[in-house]
């Protein structure tokens, strides 16, 4: 019987960075949006975040940046998710991100950017309209 | 990826790929039918592994304990599978799935394939497709394959039914635990790990678990379960809890009780796609014809009972079906 | 730290060593040693230093803070200035990190004496007595936008440790049961939307310290939600407090609040409900249990899920997030600070560098004594201060402490314990 497609993503940080307190509450609120997180937690490195994101068959990836590392890491992890094969999944950061990096970002490969301050609706919404079906 | 035939998708599967792999458990989550042509090609190639369910409550460790699990599997060279089941939210259906975050440092290595599910509240669903991913996890050659579910709920309960050797994980410091365990999952477990055994209570939990054990009937040659205490945390008690896990696996293995779980499990997995098959062909006609509707107003108007709308349902249903 | 203290007189100026409470005693170990070396008597020495280890594990740090190692470590450095700084405040226990996981105020001060009692009752299992060392036991505090309930609260913490000093553990001493703090202005309550208003959240969060009256205030840079504070961001916080100090009154009169109607029934309300979570804890059998079971990151994590959803729903207001708000910037006002990734490397050259030219021999000798003084259960900080001489690394005295107490030697688990 046909049940109706849930969007899977995967929260993540990256390298040393500990703040996870954001990371593990855009995880509850996407499960209360309907969504089915997958989340990692701290001290993964790229082609750990990429292999579990093709093991769950992930359509997002959201990484949560708050180690001031967002340019090395995003170029990593788009460079991994390149050379496998997940060019059609979704990719968003979010965290302490100065406005002048997310074009830079955006122009590597990140999605969208939601930087602290965020409200929930625009990014349960833009999850929705962009994850792929 | 773009879209694969079930022949396309089947081979790659065959040929461990884990794109076609966790794309083809994605699209049965999901009730996608061509999906079953899929399976249909897969099944041959099943049936071989040794299948390990470990379910407790959340808090006893028992991601913890799986990953030295596959660490051990892995050191005996096997390859490892590994399904984590988690409940889906009753209001959003949505899911947080935690418990690969304990186990992710296997995620790069080529002989482990990790997948989270989430119950989907859909009676008899979770299973179905639990089911189903073992079946794909065999095919993609794993030897060993791990299932961990809470082992509340229904649902969860039913799951371990898919797994030979069940192991039942509880803590000291979860007091409602025991009296839990004797109202009824008693009779489940083959293998009982008292997890966190640092912790004060553990000795009593052990004499407790002893205790109600003991009361079963066995008879001589059945298997006499078995209890382990471990600190996952620190790797202590593996040891014991693999030997007792390759024990319970070499009993199932002796030649009559080995063609007793083929059986069961065949005939459970027949059930559960029959049921599946049936919803979905006579509920969705009914759907459809727009019927479902106006029978669940007549029910609540007084005019007709369940028992007779599905009576006259699938009456008609063999007669179309039947030819005569 | 013989860098960084070189050509500036230890016993004519106060230090502040704010370093990642986890390794505390290795920091302590290595400005005794210094300050040794240049033949200072350690006795004269002031200053302070952060060492709170126990709360450091919700600061990202988990798997190098396990409980037991904290809190052995983070008495020894408290037993060692007790016995042989008398003039070193040893502790500032961090409320302020806890503030920042999203719980409130009567939570930041329940939690924050909870962890507290652990340090307190550890120092008098060892055998000093509460006078001995609680006048110089102090507290980092954070002070948020809400202006009465952050002065309320620090006047319901005043309260609730002079009593908990004197009655509960029997203080005789005045100054034993004066609550001793510092506060930073809550960082998780400025935004990167029209980041110039941070510079206003700040200001007020500045004057509720003073008002509540505090012994110490670091107040935020404006680029706290963008980045690493710039220069000029620091200097703009620095202004900030000169303003308050200088031109504004504020701290000419002590406790000006008291006697408003208001903030002295908040402040009882405040009290009532730190002293009702604290009952809760023991309930559950105490903070360590509270921490070790994980009881305190569900806390954690259920109050910071709670705080975004009352912005979602408009329940609390925050200018540029739910009201007033404006397309987001495209540029930091005073700039972005980056940190050259060669820093890193540079250190790193350096460390390869120590390495090479330090006497092997004398250190594996250090670190044998090291390794006794953890595993017999005695105060490590002297066997510490001897192997930073020999320049032992922060990571080999932290690694060879954990292998004692039977953790992993690294607690991310890429390296081996070089001394076998």
């Amino acid at each position: 019987m046909k049940t109706e497609r849930k969007i899977k993503v995967i929260i993540t940080k990256v390298g040393l960075d500990g703040h996870d307190r954001g990371a593990k509450v855009i995880a509850m609120l996407l499960k209360e949006a309907g969504m089915e997180v997958v989340y990692l937690g701290m001290y993964q490195m790229p082609e750990f975040i990429i292999q579990a994101a093709i093991d769950e068959d992930a359509d997002v990836i959201g990484v949560s940046y708050l180690s001031g590392e967002h340019l090395t890491f995003t170029e990593k992890i788009v460079e991994e998710m390149k050379k496998k094969g997940l060019e059609d999944v979704l990719f968003i950061a979010g965290g302490v991100i100065p406005p002048e990096d997310i074009p830079i970002l955006k122009e590597m490969g990140v999605d969208e950017v939601f930087v602290a301050g965020t409200l929930t609706q625009p990014i349960v919404e833009y999850i929705k309209d962009h994850a792929r079906k | 990826m773009k879209k694969l035939s079930s022949n396309e998708l089947a081979q790659r599967v065959l040929r461990c790929d884990r794109y076609a792999g966790a794309r083809l458990i994605s699209l049965l989550e999901d009730g996608n039918e061509d999906a079953r042509h899929t399976l249909k090609l897969l099944y041959p190639h099943t049936g071989k592994s040794m299948i390990v369910g470990i379910t407790g409550s959340t808090g006893t460790g028992k991601s913890t304990l799986i990953d030295h699990l596959i660490h051990r599997f892995r050191k005996s060279g096997k390859k490892v599978g590994v399904v984590l089941v988690d409940p889906s939210s009753p209001f959003s259906g949505g899911a947080f799935l935690g418990d690969r975050l304990r186990i992710q440092r296997h995620t790069c290595d080529d002989g482990v394939f990790i997948r989270s599910m989430a119950s989907r509240g859909h009676l008899g669903g979770l299973v179905r497709t639990t089911a189903e991913t073992i079946r794909i996890m065999e095919a993609m050659g794993a030897e060993a394959i791990l299932l961990e579910t809470v082992g509340t709920g229904q649902d969860e309960v039913e799951v371990i039914q898919a797994v030979q050797t069940c192991i039942l994980v509880i803590s000291p410091n979860m007091g409602d635990e025991i009296q839990a365990l004797k109202a009824g999952l008693m009779e489940i477990g083959h293998i009982y790990v008292i997890n966190k055994s640092d912790l004060e209570g553990s000795t009593q939990a052990l004499r407790e678990i002893e205790a109600v054990l003991s009361m079963k009937d066995h008879t001589d040659d059945a298997w006499k379960p078995k209890v382990v205490s471990t600190v996952a945390s620190e790797g202590k008690g593996i040891e014991e809890l693999v030997s007792a896990i390759n024990e319970h696996h070499a009993y199932m293995n002796q030649s009559e009780r080995i063609e007793g779980i083929r059986f069961q499990r065949a005939e459970y997995e027949l059930g559960l796609v029959f049921k599946n098959e049936l919803e979905r062909l006579v509920l969705q006609e009914l759907k459809r014809k727009g019927k479902k509707k106006k029978f669940i107003r007549e029910i609540c108007d007084g005019q007709t009972d369940p028992y007779t709308v599905v009576d006259e349902v699938l009456k008609n249903f063999l007669k179309k079906e039947t030819p005569e | 730290m013989e860098a960084l203290t070189k050509d500036i007189p230890l016993d004519k100026v106060s230090w502040s060593l704010i370093t990642a409470s986890t390794v505390a005693s290795v920091t302590m170990a290595q400005y005794v040693a210094v300050a040794q070396n240049r033949g200072y008597n350690i006795a004269q020495l002031r200053g302070s230093i952060q060492n709170d280890p126990i709360h450091f594990r919700y600061c990202g740090f988990r798997p190098a803070c396990p409980l037991d190692v904290s809190i052995r470590l983070g008495c020894d450095v408290m037993e060692y200035c007790t016995r042989h700084m008398p003039k070193w405040y040893y502790t500032t226990v961090n409320m302020y990190d806890l503030r920042e996981q999203g719980i409130t105020a009567p939570q930041e001060v329940a939690f924050g004496f909870g962890i507290a009692k652990i340090y307190i009752d550890e120092l008098i299992r060892r055998g000093l007595s509460i006078d001995d060392f609680a006048p110089r036991f102090t507290f980092y505090v954070s002070c948020h936008i809400d202006l009465f309930e952050e002065v309320a609260k620090i006047r319901a913490a005043r309260r609730i440790w002079a009593r908990m000093l004197k009655e509960h553990y029997g203080a005789k001493n005045e100054k034993s049961m004066q609550f001793r703090f510092a506060v930073h202005t809550a960082g998780c309550s400025l935004i990167p939307q029209q980041p110039m208003n941070n510079i206003v959240r700040i200001s007020y969060q500045a004057l509720a310290a003073v008002l509540a009256g505090v012994q110490s205030l670091h107040c935020c840079s404006y680029d706290e939600p963008i980045c690493l504070p710039t220069e000029k961001g620091h200097l703009q916080a620095l202004r900030t407090q000169q303003i308050l100090a200088y031109e504004t009154g504020v701290c000419n009169v002590a406790d000006p609040l008291g006697g408003s109607y208001y903030v002295e029934s908040l402040t009882d309300r405040i009290e009532e409900e730190a002293l009702k979570i604290m009952g809760q804890v023991e309930e559950i059998g105490g903070m360590e249990e509270a921490i070790r079971t994980q009881w305190l990151d569900r806390v954690f994590e259920k109050e910071a899920l709670q705080r975004q959803k009352e912005l979602d729903a408009l329940e609390k207001l925050l200018v540029g997030v739910n009201i007033f708000t404006t397309e987001l910037e495209k540029e930091t006002p005073l700039g972005v600070q980056r940190i050259p990734s060669e820093s890193a490397q540079r250190q790193i050259k350096e460390t390869r560098e120590l390495k090479r030219i330090r006497d092997t021999n004398k250190l594996k000798d250090r670190i044998k004594i090291l390794r006794e003084a953890a595993s017999e259960g005695r105060n490590v900080i002297p066997a510490m201060i001897e192997a930073t001489r020999a320049y032992a690394t922060t990571g080999e005295l932290m690694g060879t402490v954990r292998e004692a107490m039977g953790y992993p030697y690294d607690p991310m688990g890429a390296l081996t314990n070089p001394f076998g």
